[in-house]
Parts: C-alpha cells; structure tokens; sequence
C-alpha cells in the first residue's frame, strides 16, 4: 500500500458502489430467437425484432428470466411476483428502436446480499456487501468508428454491428457500500470476482471477462469522518477484477486530492483507463440525461409463480464460498492458503486443472508458483496466460510417463508462455525429449566413472551417497535430457552396488 | 370492427401506440365483417399481447341476428351536450327499433368517461414518442443527409423533421413531455389511473346489461384539414370510442342513416365486454337488416361513387 493511499485513508471515509452487467449464456437473445454467441460476421445475427424493425414485436426469453430468478434467489433476494419490463428512451445509433427494454422501478429481484472475503490484518475476514437490485435487459449493439484514429473523435464514420443488440444481460446493483474504510478497492474486486463465480457455478453465464462480457460502472465518494456523504462520480465500463480494484484506488485519490485542495467533486461519468489506471472526466451528471422511462406496452408482465420460484431453489448449486471450504478441506490446506490462491484468480484454473486429471497439489503448484509469478511480472490476469488446464495435465501426464523431466516441463511452460504454440509444439521445437536410451545412458555413465575413478571407488565401498555427483555428470552430458532416478538406478546397477 | 385488445395480432403491424393500437375488419356488411374477423383473429405467439384463447364464433353470431331478451345500455354520458341534432336523432330511431325488435334498453352512467380524451391523449402522444423514435433515418426509410459531414445527431434532426407530418410531431412533442422525470406521475401516471376507472366503469355496466350503444362520434364528418388549427375540437370528434380503446374492449361502428341537416352518414356504435365480440355481430346483424328493409337496401348503396 502506497503511503499516498495510506495518508487518503487516515483523512477520508470513502463510500462505494457498484453495477454490474453480466451477459447471460442463454442460446437466443433476450427478445427474438437469433443467436446470443459472441462474434460472428457483423450483422449476421440479427432478425426483424433486434433490429427493431417498425411492426416487430418482443417476446421474452423464457431461460433468461429463469437465469435472473437463479441469480437473485443465489444473491438472497426477494424475487417479485409480479414486475414489469419498461422502456429506457434516449437516441443513439447502436440502439436499434431508440429504446432499451430495460426494468426500471419493479426489478425482479430486490434486496439480497452477498458475502465476500478479504484479506485483514487478522486474516481473511467476511464482509457483507448488500444488493439493491437484480434485473434484465438487453444489450446494445456495437460502434466502430471508422476513419482517423479510430476513436469517435475524428472518425469520418461509423459503422454499427447490430449481432450484440438484444444480448440478455442481467444488471447488479449494490446498495452503498458503507465501513469498508482502507479494504474498500480489494472489497469491490472481491465482490466483482465472487459474482462472477456464482454466475459460472449457477451456470447462467460463463463470464468471459476478455469478451467484455462482464461491465463494471464503480461509484465512489469520500467524505470526512463525521461529515456526510460526498459527492459521487461514476467511472463506466470496467471490464477486469484488476481493473476495479485500480479504479476504486486511483478514484480515491484523485478525489482526495481535489478535496484537500477545497475543490468540490463533479457529479459525473469517468473513464476508466486500462493502461494507466487513470479516470478521466467524462459527461456530467449534474443535468441528468431524462430516460423517460415508462412500462413496456408490448410485453405482458412479468409475475413468476411461488411454484416455479420454489422449483427454481432447488436447483441452486453448491454456493462458491460453501465450495471453498469444502475444498480446502479436501485439499488439506490453510485458510490463508486458500484465500490466496483465490485473490490470485487461481481457484477454477486449479479446479479445471484437476477435472482434466492432475493431482491437486500439483495444480495447486503449477498455478500458484511460476504461473502466478509470471502473471505478476506481466501484469495481467491468470486466465489470460497462454497456458490451460488442458495443457498442465498433458505436461503432468508427460512427467509420469518419464518423457519430461521437471527441469524440462519448466522449459515447455515457458514456450507455451511465450506463444511458441501447443505442448507438442514447443516439445518439438524445443527439442525437448528424455534420453531414454539405456544404451546411451550407460555409455554415459562409463565415460563419467572414468573421468573419476576416486568416486567410483568410494560408490563401490559402499558410500552410496557419492553417486549424485556421477548422476549430475550424466545430466550435464545428456543436457538435462535423461531421467536424474534412472541414471542413478543404471549407475548403481553397473557398479554391483545395492542401496 | 375494434376487436377485444389482443384479439388479432399487432405483429407486423407499425406501432402508434402500442396499449392501444388494436387491427380489425372493415366490410360492407356485418357478415363480411365477421368473415374478416374469424381470419385475421387469434393467438400469436409474436404478439405477447395477443390472448391466447379461441376467437369467440362471430360469424355464428352474424347469422343469429335476433336480440329478443337482450338488454341493452344507453350511455348517458355520450348523448347529450356537443352532439348533433342529427346524429341523436338517428341515434333514437335505431334505439326504437332494437326495442321492436325485442330488446330491453335501459340507460346506465359511466360517470369517468368525461376524463377519458384528457387521459387519451396522453397515453397515445406518450407511446407514440417512443414507437416513433426508430424512424430515424440510420437503418431504413428517408434519409436526410446532405453530405456535409453531418454528426448523427444532426442527420437525425433533420430526417425526423422532414419525415413526420404537424400532426405525428405535435403527438411527440407531447408525449415527450409527458413522460419527462417531473411530470410523469402527473400526466402519464394520472392517465393510467383514469384507464383504470374508465375499465371500472365498464365492468359496472356489464353487470347490468349485455351492450352498450352510443353515437359513434358527436357529429358527422368535418372537411379534410378542416380543424388541424385547432386539434381539441378534432380530438373531441373521437370522445365516444376512446372510452373502448382505453379499457380494450370490443366495439363496432354501424351505419344509421344520415343527418337530416347535412346528408352525412351517421354510425352507431355497439359495446361489448373482452372478448365478447360475438354480441357485437348478433346486434349489429339484427339492427342491419332492420334499417335495410326500411331503406330497401344498405347504407352503402347510396355512397356516391367516385
Ligand atoms: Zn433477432
């Protein structure tokens, strides 16, 4: 913690919010049966509805909302039973109809909690962040700007990719997030990443975060101890668990800043710079951009049954934090450990790395040692290494198999790191295979022992413990391509020394 | 024809206002009508509006044209002040013969029919802003873009303003305004709320009787552009049907007759509950043929031919 931070943090009392939209993994859109699968040729997932074509009309997606009853009853929501969709009007060209169908004031789920883990001085403490609200609408269609640099300043034109428009997506949104004190920017990413997974362990999305798929707006004022609450801003579109961490900091202290200076804080949207960490002024709030909203005339409401919520609760899953426990259980490990490897983003590459075969201290090592740390030293996100699941327990299978050594499965790990292609690949270019010859390995061995017939004679004399240094001549002959256990079971087997 | 909200399809359909908007048949006789209306009605699982239940057998209805037994409510409140001599006139003598022709007739109130044009006329320009909004030129239809490096915005404006006509930009501005934060919940909550008692009113008639009538509007026909400078007169025109599409019940206009006092055609219109549509056709066809065989023939035949 940076003393910046620190002296921010004995002088002001920061207050935090955060909305969150999630795209949810449904087959069809929100409103229309087109495609939700990210990508495709622009355009090419589209129909009358979702290009809001005059005379089309919505119909809602029945997965969806059972997607959203899910989440809320997951988020410890009341869920409504009767809500409608209502229409959130402004003008912009990515917006088909000019309107988003949206909820505005009867959100299908409302008031919930959700309880996340943070480091404290005393160890991992819980801290119990509160959700206003939990609703469905649809996303937008995507601009590219085209012409100058690429940004819509400058740009000669536009060109609209309508394949996002009427993606199902769920919007969180917490209730201020009061008492967090110095935790609050690990308390947000935690917050953000402990939604993400109980979005993937219900199953409702599977938040590809590098997709955009995931979108954070954090809100954050400071205000004096004792004083009221100050002035918010809203810095939009943060799309990593890294990145809403830095916002939230990199807020604070700017509005410190501001503030110490007598300076009073803008009502307003900023912008969230991924390479600098920065915010930068965005549209002020102070006017209010009127979205009159109003309910949706073309759908009918909404109203789940008790029934339906009730069926709909027994298909929750185990919850992510029940799940930690279990694991750490299983796997023996500390409750520090497990939280480490948590904040790390290691927990599901470590649980795929075991579904796919490898022994849980072994993923345990691969994920939270060399990965971790060259993910640091990169400056990025664990699941945007080049390196899978898949891949460790091909490595790991190799290594049983005795065609890797340790010291070369590290070599493979770093061609894979360094993009140098698959398992195989790097194997190959690399020229990484095991001497496995026994003939080989014994002329090796032969050569080594008549380089130092002292050792060789302190081995036969039984002081079996001079024989790494024999081993370590072979490995250094065979360029660390043979198996360091053979060579010894060889060395001693040629000698007609038992252990 | 208005069939029962939900009744036929929107889909396909450009929307004005979509609470109310409601397709139906138009004919030269209420058989045909009704003929028209067993196609086009029933459910649509595009349409999440649309009812999804059987379309009520109007053409059996067209066919019974018999109201002997049937009672029959006169609304007080669409016969009175601003109605034409002629109109009314027309009106009473269609009223007698539904009592020959064995009706019972009673009069009922609807006492919040008075708020309905106000409400009206901010549910519609409301809905109407919004629906509108996609014709703004980026996708389909008039594009006005002079070339000059426009920003969206401006090519926007300028399509909107060349696309719509006085009246559709009058509808808009006020529906805009309408639904802006401060005065929603007086204008476009207040109208929901008088939708609400205007169904009441409704409810409490049909539990008296099996329709109700009333002029279909308070005077003949006015010339074509005739009250655009004053559209509260020509809003006023429609006083008598907008009580039916705010609560989305089923109404049919038929023709009477004409007014004495300028030869202009006059229309009756018959009220039933949701999805009661077949009562419309019973006396509709009833009331048809009785005018006919005063007239020797229908209405229609004396239209002049252009
Ligand atoms: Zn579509």
């Amino acid at each position: 913690m940076t003393t910046e931070y620190q002296a921010v943090i004995a002088e002001f009392e920061p207050i935090i919010g955060l909305e969150t939209h999630i795209e949810l993994g449904t087959n069809s859109k929100m409103f229309c049966s087109c495609s939700a699968q990210f990508g495709g040729d622009p355009n090419t997932h589209v129909c009358p509805v979702c290009l809001g074509l005059p005379g089309s009309m919505p119909v809602v997606n029945r997965v969806a909302v059972e997607s959203t009853i899910r989440m809320g009853l997951a988020l410890n929501c009341s869920i409504a039973p009767w809500c409608r969709f209502a229409r959130k009007n402004y003008f912009y060209p990515d917006m088909p109809k000019n309107y988003q169908i949206s909820q505005y004031d009867e959100p299908l789920c409302s008031d919930g909690y959700l309880d996340v883990t943070v480091p404290t001085e005393n160890g991992p403490g819980v801290f119990r962040v509160e959700i206003e609200r939990v609703h469905m609408e649809e996303d937008t269609g995507k601009l590219l700007h085209a012409g100058g640099s690429g940004r819509i300043h400058g740009a000669t034109h536009s060109l609209v990719d309508y394949n996002r428009a009427g993606i199902p997506l769920i919007e969180v949104v917490t209730k201020p997030i009061l008492g967090t004190g110095e935790l609050a920017p690990e308390i947000a990413k935690a917050y953000v990443s402990e939604l993400r997974d109980l979005m993937r362990a219900l199953g409702v999305s599977d938040v590809r975060m590098e997709e955009g798929s995931l979108r954070c707006d954090v809100n954050v004022s400071l205000n004096r101890q004792g004083e009221g609450w100050g002035t918010r801003t809203e810095t939009k579109n943060v799309n990593s668990l890294r990145s809403v961490e830095r916002a939230v900091r990199t807020e604070m202290v700017r509005q410190a800043e501001q503030l110490r200076l007598g300076e009073r804080i803008i009502l307003e949207t900023r912008h969230f710079n991924e390479e600098t960490g920065d915010t930068t002024s965005g549209r002020s709030k102070e006017e209010a951009e009127d979205y009159r909203y109003f309910p949706e005339p073309d759908l009918v409401p909404v109203a789940p049954s008790e029934s339906w919520i009730k069926q709909l609760r027994g298909t929750l899953p185990e919850i992510p934090s029940v799940r930690r426990a279990r694991l750490q259980n299983d796997w023996g490990i500390s409750e520090f450990d497990m939280q480490s490897l948590v904040n790390a983003g290691a927990l599901e590459l470590i649980i795929a790395s075991i579904d796919a075969g490898v022994q849980p201290s072994a993923a345990r090592k691969w994920w939270t040692g060399e990965l971790t740390r060259v993910a640091n030293e990169r400056d990025c996100e664990l699941e945007e290494l080049t390196v899978t699941p898949a891949d460790i327990a091909q490595i790991e299978g190799l290594i049983s198999e005795g065609v890797l050594t340790d010291k070369m499965a590290r070599s493979v790990f770093e061609g894979l790191l360094d993009g140098e292609g698959n398992v195989a690949e790097v194997i190959d270019s690399r020229g990484l295979v095991v001497v496995n010859d026994d003939d080989l390995l014994v002329e090796a061995i032969n050569q080594a022992l008549s380089e130092s017939p002292d050792i060789a004679e302190k081995i036969k004399s039984g002081k079996v413990a001079a024989a790494g240094a024999i081993v370590g001549a072979v490995m250094k002959s065979t360029k660390g391509q043979a198996d360091a256990a053979k060579v010894r079971t060889l060395l001693l087997e040629q000698l007609g020394v038992k252990e | 024809m208005k069939p029962t909200y939900g009744g036929v399809s929107r889909y396909g359909i450009v929307a004005l206002a979509s609470s109310l908007d409601q397709a139906g048949p138009c004919a030269r006789d209420v058989m045909d009508t009704a003929l028209l209306h067993a196609v086009i009605g029933g459910h649509d699982p595009r349409d999440s509006t649309s009812i999804n239940k059987p379309v009520p057998d109007v053409v059996a209805a067209a066919l019974n044209a018999d109201v002997r037994g049937m009672k029959i409510g006169v609304i007080k409140q669409l016969k009175g002040e601003g109605f034409q001599a002629g109109v009314l006139e027309r009106f009473n003598q269609s009223i007698e013969i539904l009592i020959e022709l064995g009706a019972e007739v009673i009069e009922v109130s609807c006492p919040h029919f008075e708020y309905a044009l106000g409400a009206y006329y901010l549910i519609l320009p409301s809905e109407a802003s919004s629906n509108l909004a996609r014709f703004d030129g980026m996708r389909f239809g008039i594009r006005e873009d002079d070339g000059k490096n426009r920003s969206v915005e401006e090519v926007m404006s300028a399509t909107r303003e060349k696309g719509f006509g006085a009246e559709v930009k009058r509808r808009i501005m006020l529906g805009t305004y309408a639904l802006s934060s401060g005065y929603y919940d007086a204008y476009y909550g207040q109208a929901q709320r008088i939708r609400t008692l205007i169904t009441r009113d409704f409810a409490d008639a049909f539990s008296h009787v099996d329709v109700l009538v009333s002029p279909t509007a308070p005077t003949t026909a006015f010339k074509i552009g005739e009250k655009l400078d004053d559209p509260l007169a020509m809003y006023l025109n429609d006083i008598a049907t907008i009580p039916v599409n705010l609560a989305g019940n089923c109404a049919m206009s038929l023709p009477i007759g004409r007014a004495p006092e300028d030869g202009l055609p006059v229309g009756l219109q018959i009220i039933a509950p949701p999805m009661a549509d077949h009562l419309l056709y019973q006396v509709g066809s009833a009331l048809e043929s009785a005018l006919a065989d005063r007239w020797g023939g229908l209405l229609i035949s004396e239209a002049p031919t252009l």
